[in-house]
């Protein structure tokens, strides 16, 4: 018997008076310190919402979160298995529907989504709470069926007992009485040492559809009468549509449409290579007055003098001026960091049908409240019409979050132009995808820092550049304070380093570039120049990298046990052979702390990573094995920054399209990477981005001791010193 | 003026006063200057690209193949990354751009070229050891008739060209062989 | 109008030849385990078999594959496929997923021609295959482990 679920309620009653005039007033940002700290605020956790139990005794778990290969769709089902006494075995997941009002990110107030490494950390008490009550019900029911007291039943591995009468029943036979009775309004929680699957390593659920080609991915959806569309898009971004000529593409077979919308040209056809082909046969000028001319060369030589300027003051502590008239030994460093693409494998794309008044999406969606109101604003619905069906995402890395909701967008553009008189599957191709901007910001930074006679740091000047990400976006009231974005400096002025004196300033120059969080923020810039400069500081005072940073988190221990795990397991202080060189990096995001030690073989021109030791206190793990994972992948994912990925634009077009200008890492170039974790029985947090940002780091830091010269900018390129 | 032009001028000379038979030296020298223009080609990257020892090169930039791909047992890669895992033994892909023709593959590992002197360059060519064991006309044929050299002239997308047209180089081959073949020190 | 075998079977397709079997597979027969990542032979989440090779669909034309017979990751059966999944499984080599139709169909192929792979062999013959989750490391293993439950 399965239960159904509970109707769907008016949809985000509170905030939703209008349809695009959506604002996250109550929002925390993805980057924000506050997920860390103060814990997720309660959310609902009735079982009907989250658990369905079958007569076959499988215990479906509904996810409300995206999988897109962060292992969510395991973890969430581990927690409400824990406390339920589930058997493992007979527990499956699904994703839940866009009912925001049930299924909202806690972290982020009114809407549903992934990011920020948030998931486990924001629902972990919550479906402890979920699991813990329908295993409460099922007590109950089974209580008053047996007629028998409560007290006197136990639950194990969906088994249900009453060892005085011998009465044993599993889930399935109770689940359909149990589940009609009252939701609890306390529940008791295990305690952390009782803990039987939490902590151990379960099987992922997602991998057996993975590797036998039935898992659906929003690419794999297909609907009656489907067309697909591919847009045009101009090559300079804010460029705009002057004249179009679509009589050729038209004439290509397959193609059935060629529509003109907000971002470009949309050609529909009846298959993919059809919608590409006629693509190709397009003929546009483009209207370039508000476009972006300039080289990416240009903006950084901008960037750079902005950087000698002064800045809105994101932390000013202590007097660095003052400390910086102490030093006896300072750096001067600059850093540049370049655009980067998202480029998960999967492409954007999503399904979307309209009929009826009623709009279904199906998407691999970070967002889908975003995207909901999106849909709805352009298609002249009302949001409680507007059903987002989440798939499998293929990778993302913080692409498929767009505040903007980019795709979905044209998604609904074309739906509407064409009167909704088909199904449409919007698909990007890789070359859009890579041209298609939403990029890691562009950012350049200047530190000068110096130490005193003992080493010690006397004082820290920091200025960033980097456009906002969270400007013009739904989450701008919440990110944004007094000018400054949360996203362009965190890992700075919240560092962990005991740093006295210490100002941090920012620029945010303007561009039409979008741009967008790429997997941990704005830790994936700022978490190298915080551990490459510490890196020169100890060396400039003449102590051991390790020591150096020790002393420097005097009273946190978890954050030296990080460290000192990593290092022991590395075999840190022990000599390596000429032409080698480790180096160490700690980085805290996202409330997770992690420590990576880097071995690379150095040549004149080139380098090889050759093994990573990371050391991660995630609070509890509550799956080990995927939590390596993610360290593992982690490193994968940033080694592409490291060794070449950079998005350019020359006269304002980008010059890269696909995986050969822009290649990922390969198998041949995946150093060894063993990942150590740090028991801990804290509240759990994310593991998803904090893997990334020590890489980097730890890399060049490396470098610098085989070598003796230090790379500071990404990608690392040994010609180039600074 | 470069050598090669004045075995240029030379060998016009010698067809314009219609030599009917010239010397053992004249042969040589119009061979050796057949062999100075198609040195160019030959080490054009539509033609040394694929004469490597073990990866391919690629694009007039001559980046190793990417992916990388490794010459195998036969010269057509190995395992999951055969030539013809993504290159049409017909024709170019118009779609994704790869290349393709009859015997798309590495030259025969004795036929790399790459680090060649013009000179060690122009003896293995004439190798019957090293060459596929042929005479120098049925170079000549070879080079006329086979599709992946051929292919060399009409490769498609944004890769250039040889510096001679194709017929040229048949021709100079021709006269190449006809002298005897002859190669620089 | 073309016939192409696919999985065991022949389908009459009227495609233009010169259209990528990938969109044959995925756009016309709806076969969606194979996937499209960059349509240039860049990447290998479109590889298939072909004639027990891996082949990257998006790179070969529908034509040059009639009558060769074309196995997808739907379809893929034996003794090294069977040993590839469950080694995939057990170590749970998956992240986001998109990519693994492509490695598991490379790795089969490998392991078909080379019953004990080394790790530089395992590299050679999977380079073609890029996963952005980085799951390399756990995609030496498996193969490893295949290789061992083959051997």
């Amino acid at each position: 018997m399965t239960h159904q679920f509970p109707s769907r309620r008016a949809f985000l009653a509170a905030t939703a008076a209008t349809a695009g005039a959506f604002v996250l007033a109550t929002f925390v940002p993805f980057p924000g310190r506050a997920l860390a700290q103060g814990g997720p605020p309660p959310g609902p956790y009735d079982p009907n919402l989250f658990i369905r139990i079958g007569a076959d005794n499988t215990v479906t778990v509904v996810v409300k979160h995206l999988e897109m290969g962060q292992g969510v769709s395991t973890g969430i089902p581990t927690v409400v298995a824990e406390e339920l006494d589930a058997d493992w075995a007979d527990v499956r997941f699904e994703f839940s529907s866009n009912d925001t009002a049930h299924y909202n990110n806690l972290f982020f107030g009114p809407a549903m989504g992934t990011g920020g490494s948030t998931s486990i950390n924001e629902s972990f008490d919550q479906m402890r709470k979920a699991g813990a009550a329908a295993r409460a019900m099922l007590v109950a029911a089974t209580a008053s069926e047996w007629k028998v007291p409560a007290g006197e039943i136990t639950v194990a591995s969906g088994v249900v007992a009453h060892p005085g009468s011998g009465h044993k029943a599993r889930f399935g036979e109770l689940a359909a009485a149990a589940m009609q009775l009252p939701v609890p309004t306390e529940v008791t929680l295990k305690p952390v040492s009782s803990f039987k699957l939490i902590g151990t390593r379960l099987p992922r659920l997602d991998s057996v559809g993975k590797t036998t080609g039935r898992a659906q991915f929003a690419l794999d959806i297909r609907r009656p009468g489907m067309l697909t569309a591919v847009v045009r898009r101009p090559d300079h971004f804010g460029a705009a549509v002057a004249t179009l000529d679509d009589a050729a593409a038209r004439k290509v077979a397959g193609v059935v449409d060629v529509i003109r919308i907000p971002s470009g040209v949309a050609v529909l056809a009846t298959d993919t290579w059809a919608a590409t082909r006629g693509r190709e046969a397009l003929k546009i000028e483009w209207d370039l007055s508000k476009a972006e001319r300039r080289s990416t060369a240009e903006i950084l030589a901008e960037y750079g003098r902005l950087a000698d300027q002064p800045g809105m003051s994101a932390i000013k502590r202590g007097d660095a001026a003052a400390g910086l008239g102490r030093a006896v030994k300072t750096i001067d460093a600059e850093f540049a960091f370049p655009y980067l693409a998202h480029a998960p494998m999967e492409p954007m794309n999503c399904v979307l049908e309209v009929k009826g008044g009623k709009a279904e999406m199906w998407a691999g969606s970070q967002l889908q409240t975003l995207d909901t109101f999106v849909l709805a604003k352009i298609l002249g619905l009302k949001p409680e019409n507007v059903a987002v069906h989440t798939t499998l995402g293929g990778g993302s890395f913080g692409r498929r979050a767009n505040p903007q909701g980019d795709w979905a967008s044209e998604a609904a553009a074309i739906v509407k132009a064409i009167g909704g008189k088909a199904p449409v599957h919007l698909v990007w191709t890789r070359e859009d995808d890579i041209k298609g901007g939403f990029y890691r910001p562009l950012s350049f930074h200047r530190v000068k820092a110096g130490i005193d006679a003992q080493g010690r740091i006397t004082g820290w000047r920091h200025t960033v550049v980097s456009k906002s990400i969270l400007i013009g976006t739904p989450f701008e009231k919440m990110g944004i304070k007094d000018g400054v974005d949360s996203a362009s400096v965190e890992g700075i002025v919240d560092t962990s380093y005991a740093i006295g004196d210490m100002s941090v300033e920012l620029h945010n120059p303007a561009s039409p570039v979008p741009v967008l969080w790429w997997r941990s923020v704005g830790h994936s810039h700022t978490g190298h120049v915080m551990e490459t400069a510490l890196d020169e500081l100890a060396h400039l005072a003449g102590k051991d990298p390790l020591d150096f940073r020790l002393a420097l988190l005097a009273a946190k221990p978890r954050e030296q046990a990080v460290l000192k795990l990593a290092a022991d397991k590395s075999g840190w202080g022990s000599p390596m052979p000429k032409g080698r060189g480790r180096g160490i990096a700690y980085h805290e995001s996202f409330g997770t702390r992690v420590a990576m030690v880097a071995e690379v073989a150095a040549g004149d021109t080139d380098f090889k990573v050759e093994r990573i030791v990371a050391a991660v206190d995630c609070g509890i793990a509550v799956n080990p094995d995927v939590i390596a994972a993610q360290l593992e992948g982690a490193v994968g994912f940033a080694l592409s920054a490291v060794l070449r990925n950079k998005v350019t634009l020359k006269n304002g077009v980008v010059e890269q399209g696909n995986f050969d200008d822009y290649e990922p890492t390969r198998i041949g170039e995946m150093p060894r990477v063993e990942v150590h974790i740090v028991p801990s029985a804290e509240h759990p947090s994310g593991v998803g981005e904090p893997g990334v940002p020590p890489l980097a780091p730890a890399i060049g830091n490396a470098l610098f001791a085989a070598t003796g010269k230090r790379v500071r900018s990404l990608p690392m390129e040994l010609g180039r010193t600074a | 003026m470069t050598a090669r032009h004045l075995w240029r001028v030379l060998l016009v000379g010698a067809v314009l006063l219609g030599a009917p038979r010239a010397g053992i030296a004249d042969d040589q020298a119009s061979s050796l200057a057949a062999w100075q223009r198609l040195l160019p080609v030959l080490e054009h990257p539509r033609c040394l690209n694929c004469h490597q020892a073990n990866v391919p090169l690629q694009g007039d930039e001559r980046r190793i193949h990417l992916p990388r791909v490794e010459r195998g047992p036969d010269g057509m890669g190995d395992s999951a990354m055969r030539c013809t895992a993504c290159h049409s033994q017909a024709a170019n892909n118009p779609s994704s751009g790869a290349p393709g023709a009859e015997g798309w593959s590495l030259a025969p590992e004795t036929m790399v070229w790459q680090g060649l002197s013009s000179g060690d360059l122009c003896r293995l060519m004439k190798d019957k050891a090293r060459n596929g064991n042929r005479t120098p006309e049925q170079i000549v044929e070879h080079v006329d008739k086979a599709p992946l050299v051929r292919w060399g002239w009409a490769p498609g997308g944004s890769r250039s060209t040889p510096p001679l047209g194709h017929a040229e180089f048949v021709q100079q081959m021709k006269l190449w062989a006809a002298g005897g073949a002859a190669c620089p020190q | 109008m073309l016939t192409l075998n696919v999985n065991g079977t022949d389908h009459q397709l009227d495609v233009d030849p010169e259209m990528p079997l990938l969109w044959a597979i995925r756009d016309r027969l709806d076969l969606t385990g194979t996937k499209f990542g960059c349509g240039r032979a860049l990447c290998g989440a479109c590889t298939v078999h072909i004639d027990g090779d891996a082949a990257r669909s998006c790179s070969i034309m529908a034509g040059d594959a009639v009558g060769k017979k074309i196995v997808t990751i739907e379809a893929v059966s034996g003794k090294v496929a069977d040993a590839v999944r469950s080694a995939w499984q057990q170590l749970d080599v998956v992240q986001c997923g998109y990519c693994q139709s492509g490695q598991i169909m490379s790795a089969i192929n490998l392991l078909s021609d080379n019953n004990k792979p080394s790790d530089a062999e395992i590299d050679a013959s999977m380079e073609g295959n890029i996963c952005r989750c980085g799951t390399y490391v756990r995609i030496r293993a498996a193969i490893h482990e295949a290789a061992k439950t083959l051997a």
